[in-house]
């Protein structure tokens, strides 16, 4: 049985009010296309609340032994660039912000040889480009930056 | 049976199908053979790239993935003392002796035999026994049907991880999930929140490359591991070229295949509990069981042959009843479905020659682990190891959004995946199995228009549910099934209690 923490009573405490703003979303819908939902709601209900109550029990004062986040600032960092990669992605082409990002990426969080980040990602990226695009004959979206140059869509 | 197994090995013999159960070989051992990515990231990442290619060329591509990552654990599992994947872990209590003894080559080409062998027993059962069990699955009916999912929710969602209720919970929140979009019946939109993009529902590739890939990649982002394994520390003895006594081994190899293919049909058992109970019988039917944890061959052949042996017999109830048994089970039913095929018994019916193909390709890529599974494969693969966390991690985000994005080339999408890739990550820091929620996304259509179907034809009536002796049979197992943490917890009751007197 998992050691249970106050993290469980706020994550049950969460649960319990997320079951009662869904049903209260369900309950706009007609019956019969509500049937199953409420059903699932009403059982999430029920668990959050017996997650609850033994969270209250059983949660120890102690801290619990592994932090939530082993290094937020990494995280944050991370999430705010993969946000801004799929941001960018679509509007300046697959190639130019792959290329840009896995460096940046791997930079930003720690890594120092930024010739071998470089030229992985030149690597990582053209393969990628040549399997979807000349073997798989998938559609990217077109790079902005030979747009620019040859005044062609890519 | 015989004639759909001839025209799926002819259809096999094209050059893509054989590309793709070679390169999908190849991708699972690099896969498993890094520590950190595992057999279920790689088929969330694989499912979308795999989009647009004909099913069997896709199949035949999650097919190796899934039989290489299996094998490729073992290779950091032997060489460094780091199980690659889960079910690697008893590969390294006579794996990683046998290196320090010198032995690295012939644990890593006793490793290679086993997983074959391993692999190729439980494509044969899933051959034999998933035919069958798909007939008997054609007399069921909507209560029957609805019995199956809920069967197959609730003993993934109490019996993976430590904690039911976290186990149950998050098999409801990917229930709530499936109903977004459409009802089929009404017409009517649920919780779409004004999104077009909702209308149809949530992509459940989204889901799963969310759910399963984005969390592991924020943690590498936080663990920031700058450097990969050094060269120093792979130790494959250049002068060990013995080989491997296989007689002594095959004693080892049926016993851990059998006990594997058992634990592949179980749900809620996975490749690790195969290659533990495997490893532990071999060590209690041995004549010099001390020998075990200090290098014995025959730990690792049974640890490997144990693990393996459950790939593909995990599938049969996947195929035949359309409920996975296990979270990979569960992403190669998404990968099916990704490709218009829907497991359960029509799926024999309708899709012959498709889905006895996977079967042999899952025999293939077996037997093309002795090819490319061998020594120099494996130093090969072994240098994969040195590549650094930090950057193999935006490097999964690129393919991730690559593969997303081409599949219907939607932004929102991808936001919706980073989305389900927080959820996951919040999830996972509190202990609250993923699995139980894909297969909530997966089986909720199941669930609910079966639900519904019953209750049409019962006019409303929900003893109807448990009409037929098959529906109370299969309702029984659930009971029994949510008795199992109530069982649990009285154990520990009177454990506590016997220690407090």
């Amino acid at each position: 049985m998992q050691k249970l923490s106050n993290r469980d009573v706020i994550c049950a405490g969460v649960l319990v009010v997320f079951s009662v703003a869904v049903w209260i979303q369900a309950l706009a819908l007609p019956s019969r296309a509500a049937m199953f939902p409420r059903l699932v709601i009403a059982l999430l209900f029920g668990f959050s609340v017996i997650y609850l109550a033994r969270s209250v029990w059983r949660a120890s004062p102690e801290r619990p032994a592994a932090p939530f986040f082993r290094n937020a600032g990494r995280l944050c960092v991370a999430l705010m660039l993969i946000v801004g990669y799929v941001l960018i992605f679509p509007r300046i082409g697959f190639f130019t912000a792959t290329v840009v990002f896995i460096p940046v990426f791997s930079i930003a969080i720690g890594l120092r040889r930024i010739v071998a980040a470089v030229l992985a990602s030149m690597v990582f990226t053209t393969g990628a480009w040549i399997v979807f695009v000349l073997l798989l004959g998938r559609r990217l979206p077109p790079e902005k930056i030979l747009t620019w140059v040859t005044g062609t869509v890519s | 049976m015989i004639e759909d197994l001839l025209s799926a090995a002819v259809a096999l013999m094209a050059v893509e199908n054989v590309v793709a159960m070679v390169l999908g070989t190849l991708i699972g051992i690099v896969i498993g053979a890094l520590p950190g990515l595992t057999t279920t990231i790689g088929l969330a990442i694989l499912i979308p790239l795999s989009f647009g290619l004909s099913p069997l060329v896709a199949l035949g591509l999650m097919a190796g993935l899934y039989n290489g990552s299996m094998y490729g654990g073992a290779i950091p599992a032997i060489l460094l003392n780091i199980p690659g994947t889960p079910a690697a872990i008893a590969t390294t209590f006579d794996g990683y002796p046998m290196t320090q003894q010198g032995k690295a080559a012939t644990a890593l080409r006793i490793a290679c035999y086993s997983s074959a062998v391993g692999g190729l027993v439980s494509a044969f059962a899933l051959l034999l026994l998933a035919p069958p069990l798909s007939m008997v699955t054609l007399a069921f009916g909507p209560p029957e049907y609805f019995w199956i999912a809920a069967f197959g929710l609730v003993s993934i969602a109490v019996l993976i991880g430590g904690d039911p209720i976290k186990g149950i919970l998050s098999a409801l929140l990917g229930l709530l999930i499936a109903s977004v979009g459409m009802d089929t019946v009404t017409g009517r939109i649920r919780f779409s929140f004004g999104r077009l993009e909702l209308v149809d529902g949530v992509n459940i590739v989204v889901v799963l490359i969310g759910l399963f890939a984005l969390p592991r990649v924020l943690q590498m982002a936080e663990d920031a591991a700058m450097t990969g394994v050094r060269v120093a520390d792979l130790k494959i003895g250049r002068g060990d070229s013995t080989p491997v006594a296989v007689r002594p081994l095959i004693p080892t190899w049926t016993r851990s295949s059998i006990i594997g293919v058992l634990v592949g049909i179980l749900p809620g058992a996975g490749g690790n509990i195969a290659a533990f109970l495997s490893y532990n019988e071999a060590k209690r039917s041995d004549r010099d069981p001390e020998s075990f944890g200090r290098g014995n061959p025959r730990g690792v052949a049974a640890a490997e042959a144990g693990n393996s042996s459950d790939n593909a017999a995990s599938l049969i109830p996947t195929l035949t009843l359309g409920v996975p048994g296990n979270a990979i089970a569960a992403l190669i039913m998404g990968g099916l479905l990704v490709h218009g095929l829907q497991p359960g018994p029509s799926l024999f019916r309708d899709n012959s020659d498709i889905v006895y193909g996977f079967v042999l390709q899952m025999m293939i890529t077996s037997v093309l682990l002795f090819a490319l599974g061998g020594m120099i494969a494996t130093r090969i693969f072994a240098q994969v190891l040195r590549v650094p966390q930090v950057m193999l991690a935006p490097m999964i985000v690129a393919l991730m959004c690559l593969g997303l994005f081409t599949v219907n080339n939607s932004q929102f999408e991808l936001f919706l995946m980073i989305g389900f890739g927080l959820f996951g990550y919040v999830l996972t820091q509190m202990q609250f199995p993923l699995p139980p929620m894909i297969l909530g996304v997966i089986l909720g259509g199941m669930a609910e228009q079966n639900l519904r179907t019953a209750l049409l034809i019962s006019r409303g009536d929900w003893w109807h549910l448990l009409a037929s002796p098959i529906s109370k049979g299969i309702a029984g197992l659930v009971v029994l099934v949510l008795l199992v943490p109530l069982l649990r917890m009285l154990r520990q009751w009177r454990a506590t209690a016997r220690d407090g007197t």
